[in-house]
């Protein structure tokens, strides 16, 4: 393939035989990618399979080692950084959207140096409110009034404003649009908005990089497939020559299929019962786990996996059924009740609920318990230390100093001392949210470790995480959550990624007959 | 409101540098580290150095020392008790209008209503520890950010002060020997530099060596995680505060028994230096955290400094003027020295 042509028929972006490397480990190796104008090219992967580091490249967040990128045929340096990119016409759309709350839609899409200005220097608001409405009509929100607070707005409309603000500074300047996974925050119902919005943007003629996890998206919108695995480029395919069934065989691959079954754990008494419960995000929620259990749970973005980690920590409000935790009932209000009963919880933000920032090793392990390092009322700084350097010794940590500063660690390590900061209680429960978010392939071996060790102790774990390969991984069983109910049990010979990909798949179908069927008889009436 | 403002600044810019940077450094780095740990001290002793030398015959005298520790004594306990709502990453405004009301309150008590010296000091601790309570309440179940609450707290203290002097000076009927107590001397140590180093070890053994001292710390760090390895967060905050309104309260009443007098207005003029040394402390002893001793350093720098300028007779603006120029000079040099290591 030669691109020596005119620069009329450039491609929106180009990139070939991009390297990136974090330390000594290769995240991208050799990957090229082709986006044509006026095509919707999706990129998927595995977690950890470098998409959304290659799209960060494109867009200039992250530098690359190797390799080229063009934009509309001209070579990005690859020091450009983001200012860089965008003006050559890269514009990226992520999947928190980033939108300010509070403000009206006008603010929103003109923020930064987007607003007109008068010849005095102050904002130009009627010039403004012109160009932001033409910057709506090309997203479909022509009726939408630019005064309305964005946070007013339903899920698919607030998408529909962030691509409105890419788009703000006027179409002959934009070239390439990445959307990064910005459909994983939406109910089901409103994904076909979102959808109709990207066949819209593509026939606006710019390029358009979708990056997704879901594959049913990608089938339905998109004309190119670019598949990685491994930091490699696996396949890149025109969409019309393939289909969802091939699409999940290639992105889960099929290695996690052997090795599983073999250990059967050693169940013994239930030790937590979850009876019909239900809060805001949860509905009737059924579920025992018992001692020896991984019980892993799955689900889509916004299912209430999260929710059902933090209602059995006592930090949501239980509306309805019972918890019972070792043989007693359990009716957690705070964090601390369920401490006190023997309940341990890694929080999915680690840098937000997990570490303390500024503190040390050594502060961060005995947060969770200052009573082991506590004698006659004070803390004892040689106690302390002498725990610390067993905790360190034994989850690994490097560097091994308990006075190093929390920050000084990789995220693997960190993670392990959220992690390990629970042996100094007594835990009859472990609920894990996301354990292994952002942590490095080591870190991620030892913390398995770990997590099976405890449940060879006789504790019940709670394995709540986004990704599949972890759950056939570690867990002895695992259940699917749909918008807060439990849709699935996964057991013995199921437990297999490629099986689990495929229940979700079918479960978006599911959902969207559904509202499809609503739709019609709502039209019946 | 969320932490110290300059030093957690560069407490984080150190520790991207440190990542970023070599481990062979350390060595290197622990030596500057512990010459940068005692800056402030080390400062304060090249300054006596200094002010010996250029007045043999007046500064480093028993007498000398005595006004200066007696007189500084009340910044320290005042300071002591604004560190802890800071550690817990709040700020407390209200400490100087505090100490101003209790100080007036005693005054009326004792003054006018004849009341008894250990029934006023109950009743002004429990005045204090209301003014405490309603700060963390506002803070915590209100969900004020401390700033404001303890600033609205604050003036309506300075409010209460005004109605009660009525604009005059109250002297009348103030106890002797209270006054004879607040300016006297036990065994040729000044019976308010007792309550000062008494409170310096107090607070060191809270703050440092009590296991209340560390949540606390984890409070500020990151209220999210210690909600979630079990610490009570909000009663942590009210209490920090109850705390530090008690101990303003009783230093309105050490106020009264040193100077003899209370009057509306002065509420500012404690409060600032308080705050400065608790944030200048930060940059001594554990550098980028507050702690006590080093808050007994800032105020002993600032107070060592003051003096040997006064006895050449500076005019008033020199006191805030030194107190503003140590603390920026103190709190730049530290952040500037994380950046370059």
């Amino acid at each position: 393939m030669t691109y020596a042509v005119g620069p009329q028929d450039q491609p929106a972006a180009f990139a070939t035989g991009i390297v990136k490397r974090f330390g000594p480990r290769a995240v991208l190796s050799e990957v090229n990618i082709t986006v044509g104008k006026s095509q919707v090219h999706a990129l998927i992967g595995a977690n950890g399979s470098g998409k959304s580091t290659l799209s960060k490249i494109i867009a200039g967040y992250y530098r690359r080692d190797e390799g080229q990128v063009f934009i509309g045929g001209v070579e990005v340096p690859s020091n450009a950084g983001v200012a860089g990119t965008e003006s050559l016409g890269v514009r990226v759309v992520h999947q928190d959207l980033g939108l300010i709350d509070g403000v009206s839609v006008l603010e929103n899409i003109a923020v930064g140096s987007g607003y007109s200005k008068t010849p005095f220097g102050l904002i130009d608001w009627d010039a403004t409110a012109r160009r932001a409405k033409a910057a709506l009509a090309r997203v479909g929100l022509e009726d939408l009034d630019p005064a309305v607070r964005v946070d007013l707005l339903p899920t698919w409309q607030r998408v529909a404003v962030a691509c409105a603000r890419a788009l703000f500074d006027g179409l002959e300047c934009v070239r390439l649009l990445i959307l990064d996974e910005i459909t994983a925050a939406l109910p089901p119902g409103e994904v076909r908005l979102v959808l109709d919005l990207v066949r819209r943007l593509k026939a606006l003629g710019a390029g358009i990089l979708y990056v997704t996890h879901r594959f049913e998206e990608v089938m339905d919108v998109t004309d190119q497939i670019t598949v990685l695995r491994d930091g490699k480029l696996l396949v890149s395919t025109p969409t019309a020559q393939t289909s969802v069934r091939q699409l999940v065989e290639w992105v889960s691959g099929d290695k996690a299929s052997e090795s599983r079954g073999v250990l059967r754990p050693n169940v013994g008494k239930p030790v937590l019962e979850i009876n019909g419960l239900t809060t805001a995000r949860l509905k009737n929620i059924t579920l025992s786990i018992s001692q020896g259990e991984i019980c892993g749970v799955i689900g889509r973005a916004g299912c209430g996996r999260s929710a059902l980690g933090r209602t059995v920590f006592g930090q949501e409000r239980i509306v309805g059924g019972s918890l019972v935790l070792a043989g007693e009932r359990f009716q957690p209000r705070h964090p601390r009740d369920a401490i006190s009963r023997g309940v341990a919880y890694v929080p999915q933000d680690r840098q937000r609920a997990g570490i303390l920032p500024g503190a040390t090793v050594r502060e961060n392990f005995t947060i969770s318990n200052l009573r082991k390092v506590t004698r006659r009322g004070q803390l004892s700084a040689r106690v302390e230390r002498g725990l610390v350097a067993r905790l360190i010794q034994h989850h690994n940590v490097v560097p091994a100093d308990g006075e190093a500063s929390i920050h000084n660690l990789s995220g693997g390590n960190q993670q392990k001392i959220v992690v390990g900061r629970w042996e100094l209680t007594d835990n009859v429960l472990f609920v894990l949210d996301e354990p292994t978010e952002g942590v490095d392939a080591a870190a991620r071996a030892s913390i398995y470790n770990h997590i099976r060790n405890c449940a060879a102790d006789g504790a019940a774990i709670l394995l709540l995480s986004s990704s599949l390969e972890e759950i056939a991984d570690v867990c002895t069983r695992a259940i699917c959550l749909t918008d807060g109910r439990v849709t699935h049990a996964i057991e013995g010979e199921g437990l297999t990624v490629r099986n689990m990909e495929h229940l979700l798949v079918g479960e978006l179908q599911q959902v969207r007959q559904a509202t499809g069927q609503q739709e019609t008889t709502g039209r019946n009436q | 409101m969320t932490n110290s403002t300059s030093t957690s600044l560069s407490g984080k810019t150190a520790a991207k540098e440190q990542s970023a940077g070599i481990a062979t450094s350390t060595k290197r780095r622990s030596l500057v580290g512990q010459l940068a740990r005692f800056g402030v001290p080390v400062f304060t002793l090249l300054l006596v150095l200094l002010f010996t030398v250029l007045n043999p015959t007046t500064f480093l005298t028993v007498p000398n020392a005595q006004v200066v520790a007696a007189s500084n004594s009340l910044a320290l306990v005042l300071a002591l008790g604004a560190l802890v709502p800071l550690i817990a990453g709040e700020f407390d405004l209200s400490i100087g209008f505090n100490l101003e009301l209790n100080a007036v309150i005693s005054a009326v008590l004792l003054g006018q209503m004849g009341m008894s010296i250990p029934t006023v000091l109950v009743i002004v601790l429990c005045t204090g520890l209301v003014i405490g309570l309603l700060n963390g309440l506002l803070i915590t179940q209100v969900g004020i950010s401390s700033f404001i609450a303890t600033l609205g707290i604050g003036s309506l203290a300075a409010a209460a002060s005004i109605y009660l002097t009525g604009g005059a000076i109250l002297i009348q009927g103030i106890p002797r020997g209270l006054v004879a107590f607040g300016q006297g001397t036990t065994g040729g140590v000044p019976n308010m530099v007792m309550i000062g180093a008494f409170a310096l070890i107090a607070f060191w053994i809270l703050l440092e060596n009590l296991p209340f001292g560390r949540n606390l710390l984890a409070v500020g760090l990151s209220r999210k995680a210690s909600e979630l390895v079990g610490i009570r967060t909000r009663m942590m905050i009210t209490l920090s505060f109850a705390i530090s309104g008690a101990i303003a309260a009783l230093c309105g009443f050490l106020a009264l028994s040193r100077v003899g007098a209370a009057s509306s207005g002065i509420g500012t003029s404690y409060l600032l230096p308080a705050l400065a040394a608790c944030f200048l402390g930060a940059t001594t002893v554990h550098i980028g955290r507050f702690n006590p001793l080093g808050t007994a350093f800032a105020v002993l720098l600032v107070a060592v400094g003051l003096n040997g300028l006064q006895l050449f007779g500076v005019p008033g603006w020199a006191e805030p003027a030194f107190n503003g120029g140590t603390l920026l000079i103190a709190v730049g040099a530290s952040a500037l020295a994380a950046r370059r290591r």
